[in-house]
Parts: C-alpha cells; structure tokens; sequence
C-alpha cells in the first residue's frame, strides 16, 4: 500500500514537471515575454515620442533609439508581435530618428536613418514613388505639423533654429 | 492492475496540475530573467489607470486614482533613478493630477504639482514646461485614452 501511494506521488511529481515545463517551454513563456513586450512596447512608444517632440535633440535621440533598440529586440528573438506593425513602427522611429539628425545638422546619420525607413516600409510594400526621400520627407512633415498641433507648444520655429537648422518652414 | 490505475490517475492528474500552473510559473520565470519587460507589464497598467478617465468617475476619485499611480512610478523611479522614461512618467502624472486638481478648486496643490511636474521634466529634456503647456500634453493624453476606450472598449496608449 505504502509503496503503491509512493509510486503515485512519483508519478504525479513527474507528471506535473514535465507539463509544466512543456506548456511554459512552448506556450507560457513565449506568450507571457510576448504580452510584456507589447506592454514595454507602448510605453517607451509615447515616451520616445513624446522626448522627440518637446525635449532637446540629444534626450530626443536617446529616447528614440532606445525605442529602436526594443523593437529590433523584438524581432531579434522572434516575440509574438504584429508584423506589419513592427516594421511600420520602426520605419516611422527611423524617420523621426531622420527628422531630428536632419534639424541637427548631421546629414550623414540623418541619410543613413533615411535608408534604413525606406528599407522598413518597402517590405510593407509601399510603393517606390511612395518610398523616394522627398516623398517620406514630406510625409513626415505632415505628421509632425499635425502632431505639433496637438502636443505643440506652437515655438517649433524657435526649436528649429536652436536646433541648428534648415527646414524651418515643415515645422508649423 | 489496481495499482497500475492509481499510478495512471495520478499522473493524469499531475498532467492536469502542471498545465494549470504553466502561466504561473512562466510569469516568475519572465519575472527573475526579464525584469524590464515584467516591469513595463505595471508600469503600463498603472499609466491607463491615470489618464484613462474611461469611467466617467468623479473628478475626486480620479485624482485618487493618478495619486496612487503616482504613488507607485515615485517608488519604481527611487529603485530606478537614472531612467529618464520613469522621469517622464512622474512628470506627467504630476502634470495629470494638477489639471484635475485645477477642475475642483485645490488650486495650491495644483501649483505644487506643476513645481514638481517642470522639475521632473527639465530634467528629462523638455523644452517647454510651462503650465499652459504641460495641462495641453496630460489633456491630450487622456483624450486619446480616451478615444482608444471608446472604439475599443480597452485602454492603449495614444500612441
């Protein structure tokens, strides 16, 4: 009897352990990292936003590329995220990312961000007039002019010039 | 034969107790291996609970609310003081429970609030910190919150 209840409690143990580790192996884990990601996702999302558009260039940039650094993480280690979303949100952090360097002065790391969101948003298949520099460039203006609307605090001009600048006028 | 079908229900039921645990034990492994993404799964809870006002709940309540969600950023930020995103995060709930605090009349907590709100958010960058704006930024905020509850019937971030 005592042997029998031994081997049942041995049997259960094992039993347990090996669905548990199977199911959070396969199933737990990968939803759990992929439900957190999405979490971190949104809140560095508005963050980086919100830096690019009220801080100065360099906390900008730091916010930014940290929101590039999660969304290529994601991709990195293949967490369960929308596709189509990832790659569009990273093409649009990689034109802000254009944006700031561009209003900065650095042309050459503003060129490189350029190359890096045409790469982003040719794999949703955007069309090639669609993926020119000028074409993105004034795509992007539109954005921050209405986004400046709404969370601007109407002195994009004067940032523009402390910023160092070109491009004052796509501000308003 | 008796025993073989003991030994057989038990593991049966191991199975079951195991498959049922799985989530629990995926979230203190996520937990001690992940510590930013555990954090942001709160940190991001705690942000729809201050600017989302889906609730149409009194204003005093709200500020309850922002307060507590305040209260927990303050902690998170004092065992996490360098991350500029937990800076802005206090910034703009303090900005948040100044412009409620404004609808009811406390205006003295208010202007307390905005001190620590500019303070919070000079130090993360931001060019403009005057109150006008900051009460602008936190309207904004809640009303894409929002707007995301209203077609969705769940709070997300604006953006």
């Amino acid at each position: 009897m005592l042997r029998t209840a031994l081997f049942c409690i041995f049997a259960f143990l094992v039993a347990a352990g090996a669905a548990c580790i199977l199911r959070a192996r396969y199933a737990s884990v990968p939803d759990t990292e992929s439900s957190y990601a999405m979490s971190d996702e949104s809140n560095l999302a508005r963050y980086s936003f919100l830096q690019a558009s009220q801080a100065d260039t360099s906390d900008g940039r730091v916010a930014l590329v940290e929101y590039v650094n999660l969304l290529k993480r994601i991709r990195r280690e293949g967490l369960k995220f929308p596709e189509k979303r990832l790659r569009y949100d990273l093409g649009l952090a990689y034109l802000r990312l254009f944006r700031l360097e561009l209003l900065a002065g650095n042309s050459q790391a503003a060129d490189s961000y350029m190359k890096l969101a045409q790469q982003e948003l040719s794999s949703l298949g955007w069309k090639k007039d669609d993926l020119a520099t000028a074409a993105l460039e004034e795509s992007i203006d539109k954005q921050e002019a209405a986004e400046e609307k709404l969370y601007g605090s109407g002195t994009g001009l004067v940032h523009a010039h402390e910023r160092g600048t070109g491009n004052e006028g796509s501000q308003n | 034969m008796k025993r073989l079908v003991a030994i057989f229900l038990c593991a049966v039921l191991g199975i079951a107790a195991g498959y049922f645990v799985a989530p629990l034990v995926s979230m203190a492994y996520v937990e001690s291996a992940e510590p930013q993404l555990f954090g942001a799964f709160f940190t991001s809870l705690a942000d729809s609970f201050a600017f989302c006002l889906c609730q149409a709940e009194p204003t005093v309540k709200s500020i309850a609310t922002v307060t507590q969600s305040l209260n927990d950023f303050r902690a998170w930020h004092a065992k996490d003081p360098e991350s500029s995103y937990l800076t802005q995060e206090v910034g703009l709930l303090e900005a948040q429970r100044a412009r409620l605090e404004l609808q009811v009349g406390q205006s003295a907590q208010a202007e307390q609030d905005i001190k620590d709100s500019q303070r919070e958010l000079t130090a993360v960058g931001w060019r403009d910190v005057s109150q006008e704006h900051l009460l602008k930024v936190t309207a904004q905020i809640t009303s894409e919150y929002d707007q995301q509850s209203a077609s969705s019937g769940l709070a997300r971030e604006p953006h």
